[in-house]
């Protein structure tokens, strides 16, 4: 088969030994229902709280690194892996290559977008032998899609939202136009402050915001508890976003939604939900989080001890 | 000390024209580009405007309500940022020029010797820390960067062959340590709420500054400039040489603390503000010196001068260029560095290294 780097892997049709080296591919493995095939996993999958909860196994497995401070490529060999999920950014494709030489089948994904999360879902299913599961769960991402896309597909331009995302470095670093953040605004019917950039997460000056004047800010839940401050700024006052409060942490408590996986097609609803509440007034967000995160994990979100946890307090 | 005033091949008389001149002429530029600066930035912000704003802050007369915006972007954006980069620029190259008068040393500098390091380990030490102290991350940012100074001259003073090279080296070593205590710091920091912060903090920029940074910097680095200003002449004494300063009647020892202590306390305040910003401690300096001569009564408001117009302008260009910021630093080292080859080509055999 072909992985998303374009690298041919001759596989056996069905994994049953699978480590996954990144927070994307290890959910995605999950939302597949593949969670007892894992043998090993990467050292912050198991700190993303719905990991552990659909499968609490996951912290006892053996952890091979990380893609931020690298791989113990022995520990990998040492667990005679039938395939091994890498990530294409820093050593990745090497690595691939390398495991592929010492006969363990390596796979690279690259879920930047939802078409690709939907590509990843499928290559991960097709190498685990069971191809009719990636179609279930992406018949629960194009359901979300298409609850969404029903009430925001008329909106004229001139009623689009401008939202500000802000991402984990901090208030003033935010998504670029080929960004997933961006894709996701722009689905739930906003347009992302930031289009015009390029890149991964861009430093903006404070005079930057306010000229952008975004009609609500969505942050990540990693800088949430630091966000509060600007609703009370006094420089930042006059900007749409913080006259009408319109400040909200992208959920979920237990995941991150504003992230490559299956769980994003929740964040757009979300995001539309919070943009256009009054298009979305016959939508209860809960109920249909809790039946996708049914069909993906046998579980609802709410049996999990989910919360959105979205508000942002000044 | 780089020329002693025996090999100084220009006439006195000269210089002290030529000093007058210059100080003269850069107090003009940096005013007139301070204007500049306040006028340039992501939002246009006309003089006319500008003059609305004063009046309002200073006299409490009414800003037109379309203006309301621009007003708070004014006042409490661009102004103190403005005022910041031409502080830290100030702060920066002072400290520059003191450790290379002090160590008698045209290659030392506070990123070199490895204070600035020291500080940001320090910084991000105190934002693992539990607690939100503010005070507390500059407190140990200015105890580690201290420390890093007398790791440096400690190791330098126990090695004692070629004290030029050995202090460069010593920096070199210093620098390595806390770098390496910074990504342990970075490796066992929780990745989603801790090492944001540092990463954030590290990469160092003016755009978080507020007035209440400002009010810690300002007394701080107007302080210590205004100190080493009044002390500018014992470090022509200091770079004699121990020997030469007692003869002079003067304690090399408690000076050179002096010293040292108020410039890593600017470093400190600068690094623990807007992060690392480097070259401007090691090139502005030599800048000066080239312009009106080695003697630090002349150099040193010279320096001062051009510090607080380089960083005005390389802050200036880091914010307004895209609508992304450019991280200061990329500005100051692709400007600093081709200067500094410059200088050191332009000064080859003078005896200036």
């Amino acid at each position: 088969m072909v992985d998303m780097a374009g690298r041919t892997v001759t596989v056996s049709g069905r994994a049953e030994r699978i480590i996954t080296t990144f927070k994307p591919a290890t959910l995605s493995v999950l939302s597949l229902g593949l969670a007892d095939r894992l043998v090993a996993v990467d050292t912050h999958s198991p700190r993303v709280e719905i990991n552990t909860a659909v499968y609490p196994a996951m912290s006892a497995l053996p952890k091979i690194g990380n893609r931020s401070m690298g791989m113990n490529l022995e520990t990998i060999i040492s667990l005679k892996p039938d395939l091994v999920l890498l990530y294409a950014q820093k050593d990745g494709v090497i690595t691939a290559d390398r495991l592929s030489r010492s006969g363990i089948p390596a796979i690279i994904i690259l879920p930047e977008s939802m078409a690709s999360i939907k590509a990843a879902l499928r290559i991960i299913a097709q190498a685990a032998g069971c191809p009719e599961r990636a179609d279930t769960v992406i018949q629960a991402i194009d359901h979300v899609m298409s609850v969404v896309s029903a009430r925001t597909d008329g909106l004229p331009a001139q009623q689009r939202k401008t939202v500000y995302y802000a991402g984990p470095e901090g208030f003033f670093s935010t998504a670029s136009g080929n960004m997933l953040q961006d894709e996701m605004i722009s689905l739930a019917g906003g347009i992302n402050a930031g289009h015009a950039l390029a890149g991964f997460f861009k430093s903006i000056s404070p005079e930057q915001f306010v000229q952008w004047n975004p009609d609500a800010v969505f942050v990540c839940r990693e800088i949430r508890s630091s966000t509060g401050k600007y609703l009370k700024k006094p420089q930042l006052a006059e900007v749409s976003a913080v006259k009408g409060k319109q400040f909200f942490c992208v959920p979920s408590g237990n995941a991150p939604w504003d992230f490559p996986s299956p769980l994003s097609a929740l964040g757009v609803l979300w995001a539309a939900k919070r943009l256009y509440p009054d298009r979305f007034t016959d939508v209860d967000l809960i109920k249909e989080i809790d039946q996708f995160h049914e069909i993906l994990f046998s579980r609802s979100f709410t049996e999990m001890g989910g919360q959105l946890a979205d508000t942002i307090h000044p | 000390m780089k020329k002693s005033p025996v090999c100084n091949p220009e006439p006195a008389v000269n210089i002290v024209h030529n000093t007058r001149y210059t100080t003269g002429l850069l107090m003009f530029l940096l005013v007139g580009l301070f204007f500049f600066s306040l006028m340039v930035g992501r939002l246009e912000i006309r003089l006319s405007e500008i003059w609305t704003f004063a009046c309002a802050s200073l006299f409490g007369t009414p800003v037109p309500p379309e203006l309301s915006s621009k007003a708070l972007v004014f006042t409490l954006i661009r102004f103190p940022r403005c005022l910041l980069a031409v502080f830290v620029g100030m702060g920066m190259s002072i400290s520059g020029a003191v450790y290379q008068g002090l160590f008698r040393n045209p290659l030392v500098s506070p990123d070199i010797l490895g204070v600035s390091a020291g500080c940001t380990f320090g910084a991000a030490l105190g934002l693992i820390l539990p607690g939100d102290s503010f005070m507390l991350v500059r407190v140990l940012s200015f105890v580690f960067g201290l420390a890093a100074v007398f790791l440096a001259l400690g190791i330098a003073r126990m090695i004692a062959v070629s004290p030029i090279l050995v202090l460069v080296l010593a920096g070199l070593v210093v620098t390595s340590v806390f770098s390496a205590f910074l990504m342990i710091l970075k490796y066992v920091s929780d990745p989603y709420n801790d090492l944001p912060a540092i990463v954030f903090w590290i990469m160092g920029s003016l755009n978080r500054v507020e007035w209440n940074d400002l009010y810690i910097i300002m007394p701080v680095i107007g302080g210590g400039l205004i100190l080493i200003h009044i002390l500018r002449y014992r470090l022509n004494v200091l770079s004699l040489g121990d020997l030469q300063t007692r003869s002079l009647g003067m304690n090399p020892t408690v000076y050179r603390i002096i010293f040292i202590m108020v410039s890593s306390l600017m470093v400190a305040v600068t690094v623990s503000t807007c992060g690392q910003v480097c070259w401007i401690g090691l090139v502005i300096p030599h800048i000066a010196r080239t312009l009106v001569g080695p003697n630090h009564s002349k150099m040193i408001p010279v320096t001062l001068l051009i510090g607080g117009i380089f960083m005005l302008a390389a802050d200036m260009l880091a914010r307004s260029i895209t609508a992304a910021e450019l991280p200061v630093s990329i500005i100051t080292a692709l400007t600093g560095a081709p200067l500094f080859v410059y200088l050191l080509y332009k000064n080859r055999g003078s005896g200036w290294i």
